[in-house]
């Protein structure tokens, strides 16, 4: 699922402060990083991976799969295009990416039938096999547990409890925090019902939105495969924005009530603490 | 970011949505706009402002004791310092036409009534004249297919597309108009207007709008701080974790004080920062340092606190969680200053609780 031993990784941003310190985490843990983009800086090298002034110019030296895009908010859109353009796969780790960009982006992903990851996310990471992102790599394990979530150290937190536990992780997927995201919880929910070798789910939703209630529909429809849940924002106010841009309830709309109570409806265990996860498993 | 109504009407006349004729005050300049009768309303962030004295409709004549009543009243808790005057239109019907995200189909929502006006939440439930289209792209052809049975549907249409217009070019979240009224010379006017800003597209806009209702209170330094009514207060890394913490801490049967999220790989200033925003709020009995870190490192978080405590009196109970990057390094500095780190969320909220109930 996603990615896999062979899968050939290209980083927007290389450069830059955050994307060179994971380019070196993420070839730490094994990852191909084959080339990375900065404009300006083609040419140059950064920890041994070569640098070109665009997505083309690097495609057209190197096979790619995913990019992964450690680029300003205002840069985003068109670094997710020029990725989607030459047909690759592409990870938004960017918080702040304005709405309508997302939009875009997602939209042309779905025209060219590509993944799109994020924006506003911690990437994903597939124990033992390679890891697209952010996420500290010496917290996960091998495993069955198929992870999804909204959130970056929400995740880690759960993820930290269930290595502990002996519930290992086959695939961690962070799909960001935005309102506007590409791999929603319904993709990721039949990707893993689908994959043979993940036989649970853990679900980690928030306040905001209607993507856990879509989720739930699904899960009564189509989902075999068990699925555990936890939101956040029990107690958060109305009408404020809980850090994610997405984290934020109008009026009885995204209340964490509303979706405990989708996803229990569906058959759902949804955790009261984070700890209480491997218990449920 | 939500605008008032004579911001939102701004953009609209801008881009060509009819709007009453009007004026705003307090002003040097402007005269009263034209009318036998004027809508006299409260620019303040409220809904249902007429139920609550935040819109009056007065003859000519007692226009400007009217406003002046209105300057400065309070509407349901808001200072009405902006009064808004227009000419008080004859009603034939009122329509509502929202466009907003739709985060499910990750595009636009357009949904329209025939049935708008004040009351409209409690209508939409049983509605059966409500249009509802979910799209990315939006061409005339189709509108006009939609709205082929209405009489004012030319005028309509265009309407709408010019909302969608404001909606993407000003990279507004909701462009809402309720109630869009039909006059009895059969005109479409917008009497009302709503518009949510998307705060991360303000770099690229030049609005000159006085924040009306922001959703965020990132303060200079970058920190994500919601302020909430507990005494319990914390600080954490990453707003998931955070608002999992909030969670957590009424859970074991506290009230937290505020969100606070000083995000990925924060230094010590950060974390000093954060801890001088965190109590620096009134009625704080506790605070509670939530830390798992990624990128984030454990020795610069404790240097923070200590940083903070070295220069601070912290008579309140402070309880740090600390695991993650560098957490040995980070939990040793803060052991030097007496503080004991431990590795659960869980103990930790009920630690902070119990010590809390214990000083009350």
């Amino acid at each position: 699922m996603l990615i896999d031993a062979d899968t050939n990784v290209l980083v927007q941003g290389i450069t830059g402060n955050q994307g060179s310190f994971h380019t070196e985490r993420m070839l730490e843990y094994g990852t191909n990083i084959v080339a990375g983009v900065t404009p300006g800086k083609g040419g140059q090298e950064e920890h041994g991976v070569p640098v070109y002034d665009s997505v083309e110019d690097a495609v057209a030296a190197h096979d790619v799969d995913w990019s992964i895009g450690f680029v300003p908010p205002r840069f985003a859109r068109d670094a997710a295009l020029a990725s989607l353009d030459q047909g690759l796969h592409t990870c938004v780790i960017t918080e702040n990416v304005p709405v309508h960009d997302a939009v875009d982006v997602v939209q042309t992903a779905r025209e060219n039938d590509l993944y799109v990851v994020g924006p506003n996310c911690p990437g994903f990471m597939a124990p033992g096999t390679g890891k697209l992102g952010i996420m500290p790599a010496d917290i996960f394990s091998d495993g069955s547990v198929g992870v999804v979530s909204r959130s970056g150290t929400l995740t880690y937190e759960i993820v930290d409890q269930l290595t502990n536990a002996g519930h290992g992780q086959s695939l961690a997927v962070g799909i960001g925090g935005d309102p506007v995201i590409g791999l929603d919880f319904r993709d990721m929910l039949r990707m893993f019902d689908e994959d043979g070798g993940t036989d649970r789910i853990v679900l980690i939703g928030e306040i905001g939105g209607d993507l856990e209630e879509r989720a739930a529909e699904l899960i009564s429809a189509e989902i075999d495969t068990p699925v555990v849940g936890y939101i956040a924002g029990r107690t958060a106010p109305k009408g404020k924005q809980m850090g994610h841009a997405g984290a934020i309830v109008y009026g009885e709309n995204g209340t964490a009530a509303s979706k405990i109570a989708a996803l229990e409806d569906a058959g759902v265990d949804v955790a009261e603490l984070p700890s209480d996860v491997p218990e449920l498993l | 970011m939500d605008l008032l109504e004579h911001e939102g009407k701004q953009l609209f006349a801008e881009h060509g949505i009819p709007v009453p004729d009007s004026a705003v005050f307090p002003t040097d300049t402007e005269d009263l706009p034209r009318g036998e009768r004027l809508a006299v309303k409260a620019q303040v962030p409220a809904t249902k402002r007429k139920k609550q004295g935040g819109i009056t409709i007065v003859d000519r004549d007692e226009a400007d004791a009217a406003i002046e009543h209105m300057l400065g009243a309070d509407v349901a808790g808001y200072t009405a310092d902006t009064v808004l005057v227009e000419e008080a239109l004859d009603i034939a019907t009122e329509w509502y036409v929202s466009l907003s995200i739709n985060r499910a189909g990750k595009n636009y929502h357009l949904v329209f009534s025939e049935h708008g006006g004040s009351g409209i939440e409690e209508r939409a439930q049983d509605e059966d004249a409500v249009h509802i289209l979910d799209f990315y792209e939006l061409d005339r052809s189709r509108l006009e297919r939609e709205f082929k049975h209405i009489e004012q549907s030319c005028q309509l249409v265009d309407i709408i597309l010019t909302m969608h217009d404001v909606l993407r070019e000003e990279d507004a979240l909701l462009v809402e108009i309720n109630p869009l009224v039909v006059t009895a010379d059969d005109e479409l006017v917008a009497t009302d207007a709503k518009v949510r800003l998307d705060e991360n597209a303000l770099y690229r806009h030049e609005f000159g709008f006085l924040q009306a209702g922001p959703a965020t209170d990132t303060d200079e330094t970058g920190l994500e701080f919601v302020e909430l009514d507990g005494n319990i207060a914390m600080i954490g890394n990453g707003a998931g974790l955070v608002m999992a913490t909030l969670d957590s801490i009424h859970h074991f049967g506290g009230k937290p004080a505020d969100f606070l999220d000083i995000g990925g790989g924060a230094d010590f200033e950060t974390m000093k920062d954060a801890m001088q925003v965190a109590m620096r709020m009134d009625h704080v009995a506790g605070l509670f340092v939530n830390i798992f870190g990624g990128i984030t490192r454990c020795d610069e978080v404790a240097q923070g606190v200590i940083d903070f405590v070295d220069e601070h009196d912290m008579d309140i109970p402070l309880v740090v969680r600390m695991v993650g990057t560098n957490q040995q390094k980070g939990r040793d500095l803060l052991e030097e200053h007496g503080i004991h780190a431990l590795d659960s969320m869980d103990a930790c909220a009920e630690k902070i609780v119990e010590l809390v109930e214990a000083d009350a």
